[in-house]
């Protein structure tokens, strides 16, 4: 993995939560691990492609999913419904998009595909097990992980 | 938050919104509430934006760029082939240099990174208006 695409992804990560839900955001200590080892109840998977193959992942509880959803809507969510996911997914996309226009200027070459949703209980089936760094950030929602799985082509 | 609307003295503007999201739809509608305009149509997937923007011939078409089925560029080359004067703003998160002036070089009338505030998208807006002579009854009350 080439870690000059970690700081671009934790920084768009860190730019657009902060637009969008307005939060202190504080990030924890990072740390490598081995196979399939995504913390939470949810993961927003948004794959990766061209100079480096894998997958960029959002991770977190159904309870900081919905206070994030909630955030996004200005509205309250009791549950995640098709709608939250959404959101969520979303708020991925962004991330991942910002991420790819700032290292596609730093002149590698990205491309991201749109995002998809999993519950933990599909982790182990969906998610490939390869080495990943992990940032968790600290927000008013909760515990919001980033993921960085990527192989370099 | 209150902006003042961009209208014109016959009519309000009328917006086709495209992207597979449907947070982004309704958010994006949202804004175009705030600054007066109509959305009439809403699309989610490429192929259904060209045949919703002929069907509709919005205004203004608001445009994600990563989308199912065709993506927006796509979408933005279809349109401009046939429509020339087709007023298509990029809505997207990939907002690199490479994309924006490929968007560009196409006929987008300009290009949007999410997430973004209400007031760029009125200051944008406003832009195209000017820029393209537009509607000439429009008053954008800067």
């Amino acid at each position: 993995m080439r870690y000059e695409y970690i700081e671009p992804l934790v920084t768009s990560t860190i730019s657009v939560l902060d637009s969008v839900i307005q939060s202190d955001i504080s990030k924890g200590r990072a740390s490598l691990v081995n196979g399939n080892g995504i913390h939470g109840d949810i993961a927003i998977v948004i794959r990766v492609m061209n100079d480096s193959e894998g997958s960029f992942i959002l991770s977190m509880e159904t309870e900081t999913a919905l206070k994030v959803c909630g955030l996004m809507n200005g509205e309250t969510f009791d549950s995640l419904t098709p709608f939250g996911i959404d959101s969520i997914a979303e708020l991925a996309n962004m991330i991942a998009g910002n991420a790819t226009s700032t290292l596609t200027d730093m002149g590698f070459n990205f491309n991201v595909s749109t995002p998809h949703v999993v519950i933990k209980e599909e982790f182990r089936n969906k998610i490939p097990a390869i080495e990943t760094f992990q940032i968790p950030l600290f927000t008013e929602c909760g515990e919001i992980i980033i993921n960085v799985a990527l192989r370099t082509n | 938050m209150e902006l003042q609307s961009i209208k014109t003295e016959k009519k309000t503007l009328r917006f086709l919104v495209a992207d597979d999201s449907e947070f982004a739809r309704k958010n994006i509608a949202r804004v175009v509430a705030m600054i007066g305009g109509e959305v009439v149509a809403e699309a989610m997937n490429g192929v259904e934006a060209v045949a919703l923007y002929f069907k509709n011939k919005p205004d203004i078409m608001l445009l994600d760029i990563t989308m199912p089925v065709m993506s927006g560029i796509e979408v933005l080359k279809k349109i401009m082939e046939k429509d020339s004067e087709a007023k298509i703003v990029m809505v997207s998160s990939v907002g690199h240099k490479e994309m924006l002036k490929t968007a560009l070089s196409i006929g987008a009338a300009h290009f949007i990174t999410k997430p973004f505030k209400p007031e760029y998208a009125k200051l944008v807006i406003t832009d195209i208006l000017n820029k393209k002579g537009g509607d000439k009854n429009c008053d954008t009350n800067i």
